[in-house]
């Protein structure tokens, strides 16, 4: 799969996203900036290897580390904040060979191109939108509109008015905003979904090629807090707590695409119709206690290996040079996808 | 009024019964211009004018077969166009009066064969009110013949949309090079010409008439109001379907390839056969048609694999009698005729499948004709080329509809191929489609092949009966 | 108190919907077939047939009817084949049958009434608005009447729901508006085992088809 860093797309990317983000700190990822990591092991299920010949999906279990983190690129930490939270995981394969998973808590994306993609993070730009008085909530009852969930009472300064707009204006954006506008607030990293948006290509040992799309599912299962008042940190204080009295697990689910769905499309959900499968099952034991390592791993959507690839989906294509500027600029170790892990 | 469960032949009009097989054809798509010239013209073809008009033909078996044979069709908007009154026109079934393009993506009609990429005449269904069919033995009587009719009265009766002409080729082949044509219904009380031995029960009228009993035990279909108007007429779903040919041939070429370099190779075919076939021909050549008529069912000179699964030329012959006497009950797994091979998909015949009760209920009747030049893999010429189908049936959403959406697509009469679509005009996309190949006790699976016949048009038409046309012509006048 | 502010609330609620079918009206959307097998089989059927004599006695009546043709529905629903499940409830002051089947809608329904129309027969007679009866002489009225019995069904990407809508502010409304038309709703369905059909399961479970 080639790179694409078109007109310096990757750079115009980072810039974006940097907007949304006016205090964000230079050495630091642009998104995804406040995190934190646990190491733990996949067990692969017996017919997983049905589906694909990878390496993590052979049998063996398999050795991995996890990055949690909050979807904002400021580095001030706002756990109880609405946002979208990432789980990225990094398999590893033995002598140097990883491989990524990177998913979030959204089921698809904003946008189908990077071009899209520049339009959606321009409009997130974050302005000031006053919080509802009882006048706009009488309006908003007239109107028949829910109860508004934005802005976030946490976080009024966040670009959500602006998306809305842009959502409103192109219809692609529209399934992710939706997703988005649906977002809650987890009571632990380990009690939410997380999605890898993008179709990749799962080819067995017959050479039979699947299109699909993972999730990590939590056992726990999934948990809002409500309305309830959490300290800013709450989540990484959860997940160490959580991970002293027994292991995080989650269900790698992988969902089989049919005719007529489009491969390609990262804003198109696929219907729960789809034809499910258990890959395994990760065991995530204990935090990262580095948090400089932490901070220092480069994680890359399109970091594969044979036998789970890439798909022709444009932002996957987009994201490989993306993650590789963004790791250069903050000088994260593994940059270049292809040569060299950890 | 007792109804005969026998029609009345004069009163039918022909080739949904029994075939005319002319080797010329001519679809003369029409909008009706000036409606009392068309009610007089119904009146002069049905009875009226028998000296300067040429007449509807009917389904009275022939002493002396005539030349030239003339049929008329029309659609909800025709009927509408010649004056019958809305709540008659809504009491024809909800999917004629919806119309083909409604149905699309039922039928299988997306990608490049969705409406919205049909020839202009199909994308207009408004205007589209009549067609007539001219069959004829020679190209020079189907234009007299057509020429006449369009001149009736001097001109300008119908409009012509379009005129989609047909050919036969020798031996009754069709452009993807199989012998077509050869499995027809055999109905009760309807003297069958060809009288084959089929293997199959006869099949009630009412599958292809309406007004008669159906193959659904106890049910009937309704009959469109008033009476006259429905009885003893049937349903058409007329489509003009392309075929690509180079695309087919490569897919054989390639499919062959891919069986010659099995492990299971000897199996499919054994070695050494296809010098015994007539003409003895290269492995690589036989295993190609040994592909076709898996795909298909029958090897392409007509050959059914149930018979001879092996050899398009079996040592003991299977002639013109035998070409349509089997079941697949000796051959439940489909090692010998694919359960995903089309003529099983669209007529399972006594094989055992899903839906117990549906064996002999989705009958239909085929009438079709190639057009375009025929293909010369020596010289490919980018034409394009297919096939004009007629689908004749009394419920479109019975019997066309549902062969279409779950045996040819989708493949629910069978869980060994249940999510595959037929090779041959099933909705295939090349990263999903695949074709079972039963082999012994395992099978092969062929992938990765693309779409062969694409939707250029098509149209729900009603074939009404003579006394019908003959109601239409009154009301029009 | 706050029985009389929930009163109130539900009056202007009544009446804000009325005023919106008017102002800025929703139709039902169309439901549309696709190609996938995936979405062609286990698809619902959700029948809600309200009952003509709502009483203990009719609701009885209702009960014994089912109960004594079940022999006739169960043979029916093997030999049609496509069969996931089906079940037989008395909800409210309807007569409810829920059933997952794979394949087309209307040939679901067509093969009900051949093999076991005689059943539906005997149903349709303790049914409020009854299609025309026997429903063997009259199988296209028969559907049409089905499908305007059944619970709407709210599709699976929500996003897609009402496509002309220009503001994303406004899907809750149009949901509100669509639900004023159908009081009768399918929100969503989970299958331990989706995209795989009847005989599918069947054969892989070694109970044969």
């Amino acid at each position: 799969m080639q790179g694409q860093d078109v007109d310096g797309l990757s750079g115009r990317l980072y810039d974006a996203l940097l907007l949304d983000y006016p205090d964000h700190q230079e050495g630091t990822r642009p998104v995804h900036t406040v995190g934190i990591g646990a190491t733990g092991y996949f067990v692969p299920s017996l017919g997983a290897r049905e589906y694909s010949r990878a390496v993590q999906f052979a049998g063996a279990t398999i050795a991995v580390t996890v990055r949690f983190s909050n979807g904002s690129g400021s580095p001030v930490e706002h756990d109880d904040a609405l946002d979208v939270r990432g789980m990225a995981a990094k398999f590893h394969l033995g002598t140097d060979r990883e491989a990524d998973l990177i998913m979030i808590t959204l089921p698809v994306f904003f946008a189908k191109t990077p071009e899209d993609f520049l339009g959606f993070a321009r409009a997130g730009v974050p302005r000031f939108d006053p919080l509802p008085t009882w006048w706009d909530r009488l309006v908003d009852k007239l109107l028949l509109r829910p109860d508004p969930t934005r802005p976030d009472p946490h976080n009024p300064d966040d670009g959500s008015a602006g998306v809305l707009a842009y959502a409103n204006r192109h219809a692609s954006a529209r399934p992710g905003t939706i997703a988005a506008l649906m977002l809650v607030t987890p009571t632990s990293y380990a009690r939410a979904t997380y999605h890898a948006l993008h179709t990749f290509k799962a080819t067995n040992a017959d050479g039979l090629v699947r299109y699909v799309r993972l999730s990590w599912e939590p056992v726990a299962g999934v948990r809002p807090i409500g309305g309830a008042e959490v300290p800013e940190d709450y989540l990484h204080q959860e997940l160490g707590e959580r991970l002293r009295h027994g292991p995080a697990r989650f269900v790698l689910r992988m969902v089989v695409a049919g005719e007529g769905d489009d491969v390609d499309d990262p804003t198109r959900l696929w219907d729960t119709t789809r034809l499910r499968v258990v890959m395994g099952e990760l065991f995530l034991t204990e935090l990262l206690e580095d948090e400089d390592a932490c901070e220092r791993l480069s994680f890359n959507p399109t970091r594969t290996v044979t036998g789970l690839e890439c798909s022709d989906d444009p932002i996957l294509a987009a994201r490989r040079d993306a993650y590789e500027y963004s790791c250069r600029r903050r000088g994260g170790t593994g940059c270049p996808v292809g040569g060299g892990g950890r | 009024m007792t109804v005969t469960e026998t029609p009345d032949l004069a009163d039918v009009q022909g080739n949904i019964l029994r075939g005319y097989h002319k080797p010329f054809v001519r679809h003369l798509v029409l909008t009706v211009a000036r409606r009392e010239l068309a009610a007089s013209w119904l009146l002069d073809a049905t009875g009226r004018d028998p000296v300067t008009t040429h007449q509807v033909t009917n389904a009275e078996p022939w002493d002396e077969k005539p030349p030239t044979c003339l049929n008329v069709s029309v659609t909800p908007a025709g009927l509408a166009a010649l004056g019958v009154a809305k709540p008659a026109i809504e009491s024809f079934p909800a999917e004629f009066v919806a119309g083909m393009a409604s149905r699309a993506t039922k039928i299988g009609d997306v990608g490049e064969s969705a409406p919205s990429n049909w020839r202009p005449e199909w994308r207009r269904p408004d205007e589209l009110h009549v067609v007539v069919t001219v069959h004829a033995d020679r190209a020079e009587q189907r234009e007299d013949v057509a020429a006449r009719f369009l001149a009736y009265r001097g001109g300008g009766t119908f409009r012509e949309l379009a005129r989609l002409d047909g050919q036969s080729f020798l031996g009754g082949l069709v452009h993807f090079g199989y012998r077509d044509s050869i499995a027809q219904p055999h109905f009760e009380g309807i003297r069958n010409p060809a009288n084959r031995p089929d293997h199959q029960p006869l099949v009630e009228v009412g599958a292809a008439l309406l007004g008669y009993p159906t193959p659904l035990e106890n049910v009937r279909f309704e009959l469109p109001q008033p009476s006259v108007l429905g009885r003893n007429g049937t349903f058409n779903a007329f489509r003009v379907l392309e075929q690509r040919v180079e695309a087919f041939e490569d897919f054989l070429t390639s499919a062959a390839e891919t069986l010659l370099a099995s492990p299971m190779a000897d199996e499919v075919l054994p070695a050494g056969i296809e010098r015994e076939w007539v003409p003895a021909v290269s492995r690589g050549d036989a295993m190609r048609e040994l592909v076709a008529a898996k795909v298909l069912g029958r090897w392409r000179n007509g050959v059914p694999l149930a018979l001879s699964p092996h050899s398009p030329t079996p040592r003991e012959p299977v002639g013109e009698e035998r070409i349509n006497d089997f079941g697949y009950q000796p051959d439940p797994d489909g090692t010998r005729c694919p359960i995903a091979s089309h003529i099983r998909r669209c007529n399972p015949r006594d094989a055992r499948i899903v839906q117990r009760s549906a064996n002999h209920t989705r009958r239909i009747v085929r009438r079709g004709i190639p057009y375009g030049p025929p293909y010369d893999p020596q010289r490919p010429d980018g034409v394009e080329r297919g096939l004009l189908g007629s689908f004749l049936c009394a419920s479109l959403a019975v019997q066309f509809e549902s062969i279409q959406y779950d045996w040819m697509n989708l493949g629910l009469l069978d869980p060994r191929i249940t999510g595959s679509n037929d090779v041959v005009v099933g909705n295939n996309d090349a990263r999903f489609s695949s074709f079972r190949l039963p082999v012994g006790a395992s099978a092969i699976e062929l992938r990765g092949f693309p779409r062969f016949v694409e939707t250029r048009g098509g149209a729900y038409l009603f074939l009404p009966s003579l006394r019908a046309l003959r109601h239409l012509g009154e009301i029009a006048a | 108190m706050s029985r009389l502010v929930a009163a109130l609330s539900q009056l202007m609620e009544r009446a804000l919907v009325r005023y919106w079918k008017w102002r800025a009206p929703v139709p039902t959307p169309v439901w549309e077939w696709k190609t996938s097998l995936a979405d062609n089989v286990q698809q619902q059927m959700n029948l809600i047939m309200p009952l003509a004599d709502t009483t203990a006695v009719g609701r009885a009546k209702a009960v014994q009817m089912v109960a004594a043709n079940i022999d006739e529905l169960f043979t029916g629903l093997n030999n049609i084949g496509t069969v996931h499940s089906a079940r037989f409830d008395l909800i409210g002051d309807n007569l409810c049958i829920i059933t997952v089947y794979d394949g087309d809608h209307e040939v679901y329904i067509r093969d009900f009434i051949s093999v076991f129309g005689s059943v539906f027969d005997a149903m349709i007679k303790v049914v409020a608005d009854p299609p025309p009866s026997p429903c063997e002489d009259f199988p296209a009225d028969f559907v049409k009447w089905v499908s305007t019995h059944e619970a709407f069904q709210v599709p699976g990407d929500l996003s897609l729901m009402f496509p002309g809508e220009q503001n994303l502010l406004n899907l809750s409304r149009d949901l509100i508006l669509l639900l004023d038309d159908n009081p009768n709703v399918q929100i969503g369905r989970f299958s331990g085992y989706p995209a795989l059909s009847v005989a599918q399961l069947r054969l892989a479970a070694g109970i044969e088809w």
